[in-house]
């Protein structure tokens, strides 16, 4: 028996007997009212995809699924690879399954795989991702009095982030995988 | 420390310019900031709270100890204020909810912006906080109001009151939401078919303030005349809860009925019950029909002012790396 509050992107959770991968999860602790878990499942038997939400009180079954680090290689149109660096066994799942993450993937990155058998369903990223800005604005005198205190930037595979006004191309910066925030900027 | 000097300055100064455009909002309408305790003998009674319970020991020819809890809201404090005579005051304070999930847009200790004002309601409380919100943004928002009861009746064709319970289970089985338990409190249910029918319908709306609550989810609020809500809303950002405002209930005999459902409730689900607050109930009946007040999350408010969508990114100590 598990807690709603155990739910992670990747659990697999049986309800009366159907299998249900969570794709995206978020806590909710209202200022009045008892909290919750709004998840979106997809079913691994017919790939329906639904929202539903568990009180944190409930019980739920998981199932069992296994971690596999890997690296990730690439992505064509409908689908990502990932190699294991020790067996060079590799796994393919649809993008799909990795939803959101997608935006996040370098060549090489680390991830979690996690299998159900002998079938990946969904994929971990570390919570922090360094990237390096290849390209923004610098900043403008004046910016952070007039409350603008953040700027777009693009990291180098691709994606736009925003970051506070003082960073500048060529630095190394943590981003959240979580919620998209830059983190910090790191020393290089 | 791992950040650097850069992002603690910048965390540092959207803090400042946060908490200044508040406290330059408040003072330019006539409120006086007051200071309030932390460590209280009646820390809150809410059946979904946790506070975090401190022995404290007095020394001295009359040492003892007493058993306290750090506040969950400054609440019963300012309302004593107001029955002392105060018209329209305000706090930043410090507060603390245990058994929360840090992370995101949770946090054990968070800071709360509080207010209050004699001779107003929630319809006055609502514009307030619309406008609070923008001059701490620097925006110029419009705020939509979308009524719960008025939501609810539409869909499943009756406002619920407390004596509603086996046509909210019915409801539960017609729209397919999960079965409640047998003990489940009738606010619960009514709570989970709001999240999982209507909530997806609202959440679109960006910038709303939610009102008109059911009356078993009244909380501290007061009933409208008519007996067909609470006089409560919450304002969101998207998905964001960032404050519950009311009409503030000034009866103390039906204070003390809700103090003591919620004792129930706590004792139920095996939670800590600490004494119900008889200066509280006692400065009720001073305080003038209607008063509102409002309670408002200030991380939520810096994180909408940093555009961040994680608690940690705004914090100089992450909360998510300090339990």
């Amino acid at each position: 028996m598990a807690s709603p509050n155990d739910i992670k992107k990747g659990t697999v959770i049986n309800l009366n007997g159907d299998l249900w991968v969570v794709t995206s999860f978020q806590r909710v602790s209202p200022g009045k009212g008892s909290s919750f878990v709004r998840t979106r499942i997809k079913s691994l038997a017919t790939g329906k995809v639904v929202e539903n939400n568990f009180k944190s009180a409930e019980t739920l079954t998981f199932e069992t699924v296994n971690n596999r680090k890997m690296q990730f290689i690439y992505s064509d149109a409908d689908s990502i690879t990932c190699m294991d660096g020790q067996t060079f066994d590799q796994v393919m799942l649809s993008k799909d399954m990795v939803g959101e993450d997608m935006k996040f993937l370098k060549e090489g990155l680390d991830v979690t795989v996690i299998m159900h058998g002998d079938k990946a369903i969904s994929i971990e990223l570390p919570l922090k991702i360094q990237y390096t800005i290849t390209q923004t604005e610098p900043a403008t005198k004046g910016d952070t009095a007039s409350g603008n205190v953040l700027k777009d930037a693009t990291v180098d595979n691709g994606m736009v982030i925003r970051v506070p006004i003082f960073v500048k191309e060529g630095d190394n910066v943590l981003v959240n995988t979580e919620t998209g925030d830059y983190v910090e900027r790191v020393a290089k | 420390m791992s950040l650097s000097k850069s992002d603690l300055e910048l965390r540092a100064q959207l803090w400042n310019t946060a908490t200044d455009r508040i406290r330059e909002f408040f003072r330019s309408r006539g409120y006086t900031e007051v200071v309030t305790p932390i460590v209280v003998k009646s820390p809150g009674m809410e059946p979904n709270l946790s506070p975090l319970a401190v022995d404290v020991h007095t020394d001295g020819p009359n040492a003892h100890s007493t058993r306290m809890g750090l506040i969950t809201s400054p609440e019963y404090s300012m309302k004593k204020l107001l029955g002392g005579g105060m018209e329209k005051i305000f706090t930043l304070a410090p507060v603390f909810r245990d058994r929360e999930m840090p992370g995101q847009r949770w946090s054990i200790e968070f800071t709360m912006l509080e207010w209050y004002r004699q001779g107003k309601d929630y319809r006055d409380l609502m514009t307030e906080t619309g406008e609070l919100i923008n001059a701490v943004l620097d925006r110029t928002d419009e705020w939509a109001r979308v009524s719960y009861v008025d939501e609810f009746e539409k869909v499943f064709g009756f406002v619920p009151h407390d004596e509603d319970r086996e046509r909210l289970i019915e409801a539960c089985a017609k729209f397919k939401v999960a079965d409640p338990a047998v003990d489940e409190p009738v606010h619960e249910i009514i709570d989970r078919l709001f999240q999982a029918i209507i909530w997806p319908t609202i959440v679109t709306r960006g910038r709303f303030m939610l009102c008109e609550y059911p009356v078993p989810c009244a909380s501290l609020s007061k009933v409208s005349p008519d007996g067909r809500y609470a006089e409560r809303f919450e304002a969101f950002v998207g998905e964001l809860e960032m404050c519950n405002g009311f009409t503030e209930l000034t009866d103390a005999a039906e204070q003390r009925r809700r103090f003591g459902l919620e004792a129930e409730e706590r004792r139920l689900a095996k939670k800590e019950v600490f004494p119900i607050d008889e200066g509280l109930l006692a400065a009720l009946p001073s305080l003038r029909s209607p008063t509102c007040g409002n309670a408002l999350g200030v991380d939520r408010l810096v994180m909408l002012l940093a555009g961040a969508n994680d608690i940690d990114s705004i914090h100089l100590f992450p909360p998510s790396t300090r339990y």
